[in-house]
Parts: structure tokens; sequence; C-alpha cells
């Protein structure tokens, strides 16, 4: 078979596999024993039969090869910014609302400051972001925590220390 | 009619309040500002807003939700004018008049143009549709679980064949989004499905609200970063004060008619929505203008056309959302996700049992539409300057919004991960151009599709024949099957006529 777009063959491959994880998975399930009722595995079972031909059709006829969606500069620029995403969970877990609101957000704000507001020295951006990281913290903070009464996580680390 | 009318009153009473109508001139602005920065949109907004939701009154809450829908259409069309960049995509094609009109000088005549086209859009497509979900809701109660069954799979092919994305991968978001909502507790007797490495979290199934702010707001910032192209915008663009268009619009009147129907139409067919009533009402007007020289350089009949059309489309779409519990568009998918956070299922029953909150959202829609109109005719002096509101400050809020309103969704750390996991399925999406309305339409469905299959199949002793003897469940069907089947032959036969159109040329 010959490949002339090799990220719809992947995607036609990848919904086919998926399909029939989904098909074991769903064989797992139990009936529910109500008469006429096709039971839970039904559902899930029309979605991995709609999977498993789109996958078919996609390996059969695949589109033409269009422009690459990301350059890797841009692919590294998302990595970069995903990173990020994946340090606030981690912070947000050990430290809490408290303490990763406002690094994360001076953080993200200097990390875009770069594209929106290059002309700004290094310096002033980093003053800047610093001052909205630390003041749009604390109105997060007012608004979530004592506005909304919402139960924000107090962090692990920060638990452990306080004991 | 005199409960119908004394309700709208009593909604208009609480609405009419300082609150309420903080709650809609906020919101209104919110959506305008938002509406008007090209990228991010007021369903970024929206999304972000509905964790924090179920703190507020439910009316009050719809209010504002209604608000920020109206004011993010009418916004869009600010960007699109002034920087030649759409603020939204329902005001794409009204870059190709409208910004002709700034580059010669003449910004105000196509903003006050499309500010009254916007108006004339949403407001008198709200007042039908206050009539048409009675007319619809009085009907929509007599649906058993066959038709209502019927309805959601006519919905979600509907937004498949009439998507203008490959049929295919538009298909492939269906199968997931079918999986992904079957994850939790089986509706029929609350079994828990797919509990991966037995964790009970999965038993909640993946909240909606996690699910949009990861394949929106997250992943939009996520992409808009990665291409860099967040640079200062250099709006240098001096707008006059609003002048009353008597000439064009009196010139556009018949223009401006045909725009709203469609535009009405369009908005009340599932998955559709602006960009669709935009584009075929400007495809469709340039197509009968006897004139077609200016079209695409700076015909005011163009911005008219775009700017009524996509408006008009919000009051399509509440039609089905309200009388029937099925969304039109993301925005509706949105109203659905906020009611389902206060606990409210929409469907054919929700005209019945919650009226006060199906009429706060109209007269919220009418108020909002009013204060839009206003403020864009009084402070249209003040555009340019929502264009350079810095990105680097708007962008890292919405997402620590974003994440913040992730894990309030489940008060745990489940829903943050599940944020930043469909984040990257979002990517992926995007990536292989697996288009997100298909998807999020079936996720949103599926709960009320599944629920109404089993129950037909249980109810009935005929089996899925039960779905096709009964006539209204049996239209809808055959309805959904003959788009699906267009979405398919539709390409091969545009294809054809084009090859046939090129050998006539040749010859």
């Amino acid at each position: 078979m010959k490949i002339k777009n090799k990220k719809d063959f992947g995607l036609g491959i990848f919904c086919i596999l998926f399909a029939a994880l989904i098909t074991y998975l769903s064989m797992q399930l139990r009936a529910t024993g109500y008469e006429g009722d096709p039971g839970p595995k039904m559902f899930p079972m029309i979605g991995a039969v709609i999977l498993a031909i789109c996958g078919i059709s996609l390996i059969v006829k695949q589109g033409e090869p269009g422009k690459a969606f990301l350059t890797p500069a841009q692919w590294k620029a998302a990595g970069k910014l995903f990173g990020i995403y994946i340090v606030f969970v981690v912070l947000f877990w050990l430290f809490g609302f408290i303490f990763a609101v406002p690094l994360v957000l001076f953080i993200i704000t200097f990390m875009l400051s770069g594209l929106s507001a290059k002309d700004a020295g290094i310096k002033k951006r980093l003053i800047i972001s610093l001052i909205f990281g630390i003041v749009g913290g604390a109105v997060l903070y007012v608004a979530y925590v004592i506005g909304l009464d919402a139960q924000m996580p107090k962090g692990v680390l920060i638990k452990m220390l306080t004991k | 009619m005199d409960g119908f009318f004394e309700l709208l009153l009593s909604c208009l009473q609480e609405i009419a309040t300082p609150t309420g109508l903080l709650y809609v001139v906020i919101g209104t602005l919110a959506g305008v500002v938002l509406g008007a920065i090209p990228g991010l949109g007021s369903s970024t907004l929206m999304v972000v807003l509905l964790p924090i939701s179920y703190k507020m009154d439910i009316t009050m809450a719809m209010a504002l939700f209604i608000s920020i829908t109206i004011g993010g259409m009418s916004g869009g069309c600010i960007g699109s004018i002034l920087l030649g960049i759409p603020g939204t995509s329902s005001s794409l094609c009204t870059v190709w008049d409208g910004y002709a009109f700034t580059k010669r000088g003449e910004p105000s005549r196509a903003l006050s143009n499309a500010v009254f086209g916007n108006f004339l859009g949403n407001v008198p497509s709200i007042i039908l549709a206050i009539f048409a979900c009675k007319v619809i809701g009085t009907w929509a109660v007599k649906l058993g679980p066959w038709e209502y069954a019927a309805l959601c799979f006519c919905a979600i092919l509907m937004v498949v064949g009439f998507s203008k994305d490959d049929m295919v991968k538009s298909m492939i978001g269906v199968g997931l989004a079918i999986f992904l909502a079957s994850v939790g507790e089986d509706p029929i007797n609350a079994s828990g499905r797919f509990l991966f490495f037995g964790r009970l979290e999965f038993l909640d199934g993946f909240n909606i609200i996690s699910v949009m702010l990861g394949l929106f707001a997250s992943k939009i910032i996520l992409l808009e970063y990665a291409r860099q192209d967040k640079t200062e915008n250099p709006v240098e663009v001096k707008v006059e004060g609003f002048r009353f268009p008597v000439a064009d619009i009196v010139k556009n009147k018949f223009l401006i008619m045909r725009a709203w129907f469609l535009g009405v139409f369009i908005g009340f067919l599932p998955g559709l929505g602006g960009p669709v009533a935009t584009s075929i009402s400007y495809s469709m007007e340039k197509m009968i203008a006897k004139d077609k020289s200016m079209w695409g350089k700076g015909e005011i009949g163009g911005v008219l056309a775009c700017e009524t059309a996509n408006n008009a489309a919000i009051g399509g779409a509440l039609i089905p959302l309200l009388a029937l519990g099925i969304p039109g568009d993301a925005a509706c998918v949105q109203f659905i996700a906020a009611l389902n956070v206060q606990g409210i299922n929409v469907g054919p029953m929700f005209m019945r049992e919650q009226p006060e909150i199906v009429y706060m959202i109209f007269i919220g829609a009418l108020l909002s539409g009013i204060v839009v109109f206003l403020y864009q005719t009084l402070g249209m002096k003040t555009f340019p300057a929502l264009l350079k509101i810095p990105y680097h400050f708007l962008y890292s809020t919405v997402i620590l919004l974003s994440f913040i309103g992730a894990y309030m969704s489940t008060n745990s750390f489940y829903g943050l991960l599940v944020a930043v996991a469909c984040c990257v399925l979002g990517v992926l999406m995007d990536c292989f151009k697996i288009p997100s309305l298909p998807f999020l339409m079936t996720y949103i469905l599926s709960p009320m599709l599944e629920l109404n299959i089993r129950r037909g199949l249980n109810y009935s002793a005929n089996g899925v024949m039960s779905f096709f003897t009964r006539p209204i469940s049996c239209i809808f069907i055959v309805a959904g099957i003959l788009v699906t089947i267009y979405g398919f032959v539709s390409p091969a036969i545009k294809r054809a006529i084009a090859k046939k159109k090129a050998a006539a040329k040749e010859a």
C-alpha cells in the first residue's frame, strides 16, 4: 500500500487500534439484566465501530499532504508553554494556590510579553510581569477564596511544614 | 397567552434591578472586548466563567452568559473592520469589505453600518425566538425517548454533514466523543464504566467544564504562543463617532431582510451558526448584486449582509436549544454546560419545568442587544483602544482562570488533569484536522442519546424498529442520514461540475 499522507495513514492506524481497545474494554462490561436493554457496552461499541470505519477509510483514501501544522520551532514553543502548564499543576499540588498562582502568572506574563511587548526592555518586562503576578495573584485569591468561598489546595508541602 | 406575557414581565422586573442590569452590562461589554480581540473570542470568557457560575443565581448567570454571547458576536466586527483580522470566525467575511473602508479612511461608515446591522440582526431574531420556542416547546413535551434519541442523532449528523471540514475526520471526532462520554456511570443502572486503573474519580466521567477549558482556552493560547503571531497591533486608525447610516440602510433594506431570514434559518440548524450564516449570506448577496465591481473592495452591502446574518443566527440557535435541548453552536454547548453546573438538564421538558430561566435568557438577550447598541453607538471612538489591550496580561490571566476553574469544577486535581489532558487532545485534534464542533456536540448530547436509545429499546417490544415505526422519530433519522449522505456526495458533485465547466471553457 502506498503511503501518500503519513499523517492520515498514522491517524487511520490509530483509529483502528483504538477501536480494538474500546471493543476489548466494552466486552468486559456486564449486561444490566433489564429486558430489551442492550447494556452498557452498546454505546461505546458504536463509537468503536465509527472509529474503525473512519480508520479504514483514511488508510484507503488518504488526503493530499498539506502544510505542516507547526514548524519545529513552533512545536518547541508550544512544548515550552505546555511545560509551564505542567509546572503549574505540580506547584499547585505542592505549594497550593497562594504560591503557585502568582508565580506561574508572573512566568507566563513574562513569556508572553516577549511577543506582544518585545520593544520594552527585558528589565522593564520582568518588573511589570512581577508586579502583575503579585497583584493578579492577590486579586484572584480575593475573588476565588474570599469572594466565592472556593476550597483551593493549600499545598501538600506547605501542610507538612506547617504541621 | 396571558400567563406567557406575565412571565415575560416578571423576568423583566427581575432583571431590571441594579444587580441584574450590572450582569447584563458587564457581560455585554466583556463580550464586546473579547469579541473584538482576534484570537480569543467571547466563548473563551464563557468557558472560564463556567466553574464560578454555580455560585451565582441561575437566572443571573444565564443573563450574564447570553450578554457575553451577544456582546461577542457584535464585537467581532471591530477587529475585522479596523485591523483586517476577524475578531471572531463569524466576522470573517466582514473583513473583505469592512477593512477596505478603513484603508480608504472611512472606518466610521463601515462601523456604523455594522453596528446597525448587529442590532437589526439580533433583537428581531430574539423576539422571533421567544414566540417560536413557546410553540415548539408545547409540541416538544409530547416527544418520547424514540423521538428524542432520533433528534439527538439527527443533530449530530447535521453537524457532521453540513461541516465544511473533512467528513471522515468529523466522524472521528464523533467516535472519540462517544467513547469519552461513555466513561463514568452507566445511565441506566449507575454501574461504573471504564474506570481506568480502578480509580473511582472516573466514575464522574470527564467533566464538560474541564473538557472545554482544555479544548478551548488552554489550547488556543498554547497555539497562539507557538505561532508567535501576537505581536503588537499598530492600530493608529482614528474613528469618528457613530453616524446613523440612513441612506445605506434604505438602499440595502431588502438585502438586510434576506440576510436576517437566512441568519435565523442557519442559526436554527445544529452546528452551523454565525460563521456559515455570514459566508452564505455574503456569497448570496454578491451573486445577486447588479453591480459586483465593489464587492470585496468596500461595498457597504457586504458589511451589512455579514453583520445582520451572524447576529440573526443567535436568535435562530436559541430556538432548538431552549425548546428541545439541542445546541446550535459552540456557544449553545456552553449554555448547556452552565445549566448542567446548576443541576438542570436541558431537554424537551425544560420550557415547561423552568420557564423562568428560559424567559430570563430571552429578556437578557434583548436587554443585551440594546446595551451593545448603545455602547457601540455612543462609544465608537473607543474601538481602537479595545484592540490595544496587551495580550500578555490577558492571555496569562485566561490560562490561570482556566486552570483554577478546572480545579473548581471537581474540587480536586482530577478536573485540572482532565483539562491539561484535553489541551493535549485539542492540539492533536488540530494537528490532524479533526474539527472540534462535532466532537463537542456529540460529547454534550451523548448522555441524552444513550439514555433515550436504551429507554426506547427497553419500553418497546419492537426493538430497533420502534425508532422507525414512529413517524417523527423516523423523519429525524432519515433526515440525519440524508444530510450525512449529502456531506459525502456533495464534494464529488462539486468537483464534477468544476471539471465540466473547465472542459467547457477549454472547448
